[in-house]
């Protein structure tokens, strides 16, 4: 964390609104790309981005260590974007909105909707646990902190989330056969 | 590569697909909410956190201590009940406005590592001011001695965030400090400051930080002006 950050979750942290203000600028941009893709939906990560925004805004006092922000502020992300898919868990089949940028040309676009697809079968817990991992390179002892739960629990649910999406991949690679069955 | 580097890789590029940036409607309503939402206090996490952690032998153990403490308390007060003075009023809780900028300010030379720049000038200790005025407008004379160098500059202040902007120095041979051009320099590098010896509104000590965190500038407070 930079030392102006720093500076800026410690005043925001006493309640000044113009330092959090300030804050929430690249805050926002930071939680919205972890929530678009634990969501798969662009207004969605929107509206919990905002959530998550005020949420922390209004727990700050409670936050005891400032160089512990980020983590806490995943956490705040992570328990709002679970929270919005148990809400809508009857309608939880989101594929990513890809309009406006350039899929990365090393990931076969068959791989891609194979992923896609497994993905937004897993878990949320599931999903943010690769997200965080994938995405934002945290290790499973730094997801652990975020997300509030054992070690051993984020490699379970990292482990179970990699499973699903390799067999999506791989069922995608076997060559059907009579019946439409994979092999 | 192996097949599971290779899949973790495949994963990476994957989890990079997504949006880079909050959309401004979020984050202006996030915002405006923010205006009428307080915050909530500290209030009792010591609490919560040991209730959290789900371990019974824990809780109970702070519950024995509390119940201790309590019958230890309630022990002691009815033991003092007859010798307690009567009933007076408490004091009422003042709240002291946050300490600012204003005032007129001197440069410690040593703290600013300065030193040099002052070597063999008698009285040019308490030559370099610095003076914020409620209009968003610096004051400063840089030099030890009256027109050798002053000017008028601007600053902004948003929390602990603070921007100088001065202009550059007219620096002549005679002036004192001899780094007269670093000062300015140094002033428009700010990024935010520390206010210390603190008395209510009142603070003696300022410090001026750069982006690193580096000290750039020291001031004291000129009790004088």
């Amino acid at each position: 964390m930079s030392v102006v950050e720093r500076t800026l979750v410690d005043s925001a942290r006493r309640g000044d609104r113009i330092a959090f203000g300030e804050l929430a600028v690249s805050l926002g941009d930071r939680l919205h790309v972890v929530a678009h893709r634990i969501l798969r939906d662009r207004d969605l990560a929107g509206d919990v981005t905002q959530e998550a925004l005020v949420k922390i805004w209004q727990e700050l006092p409670r936050l005891r260590d400032v160089d512990r922000f980020d983590g806490w502020a995943y956490r705040v992300l992570v328990n709002a974007c679970r929270d919005e898919m148990r809400r809508r868990r009857s309608t939880n089949l989101y594929l990513l909105d890809i309009d406006g940028w350039m899929p990365d040309a090393s990931i076969p676009v068959g791989d891609r909707d194979q992923l896609e697809r497994a993905f937004v079968r897993l878990s949320a817990d599931q999903r943010s646990v690769v997200i965080l991992h994938y995405y934002l390179d945290h290790s499973v002892t730094e997801i652990a902190a975020i997300v509030d739960v054992p070690v051993g629990t984020v490699r379970s649910r990292l482990h179970y989330a990699k499973r699903a999406l390799r067999a999506a991949i791989d069922a995608e690679g076997r060559p059907v056969l009579n019946g439409g069955r994979s092999a | 590569m192996n097949p599971e580097q290779d899949f973790d890789d495949r994963l990476r590029g994957w989890a990079e697909l997504g949006d880079e940036h909050l959309p401004a409607r979020y984050l202006d309503a996030a915002l405006a909410q923010i205006e009428t939402t307080p915050q909530r206090g500290a209030g009792w996490w010591p609490l919560k956190g040991l209730f959290m952690n789900r371990k019974p032998v824990a809780t109970l153990a702070f519950f024995g201590v509390a119940a201790l403490v309590v019958g230890l308390a309630i022990g002691r007060f009815s033991q003092q009940d007859a010798a307690l003075p009567s009933a007076t009023a408490l004091p009422t809780a003042t709240t002291s406005p946050a300490p600012s900028l204003a005032g007129q300010w001197l440069l410690d030379f040593r703290r600013s590592g300065l030193s040099d720049a002052i070597a063999g000038c008698e009285g040019c200790s308490i030559g370099s001011l610095l003076t914020f005025r409620g209009t968003g407008e610096v004051f400063g004379i840089s030099g030890a001695f009256a027109g050798c160098d002053s000017f008028t500059g601007s600053y902004a202040v948003a929390g602990s965030l603070l921007q100088i902007s001065i202009p550059p120095p007219t620096i002549n041979a005679g002036c004192y400090p001899r780094r007269i051009q670093e000062i300015h320099d140094r002033l428009n590098r700010v990024v935010t400051f520390v206010l210390a010896d603190c008395r209510s509104a009142i603070c003696d000590e300022l410090t001026l930080l750069g982006r690193e965190g580096n000290r750039l500038l020291v001031y004291r407070l000129d009790v004088d002006s």
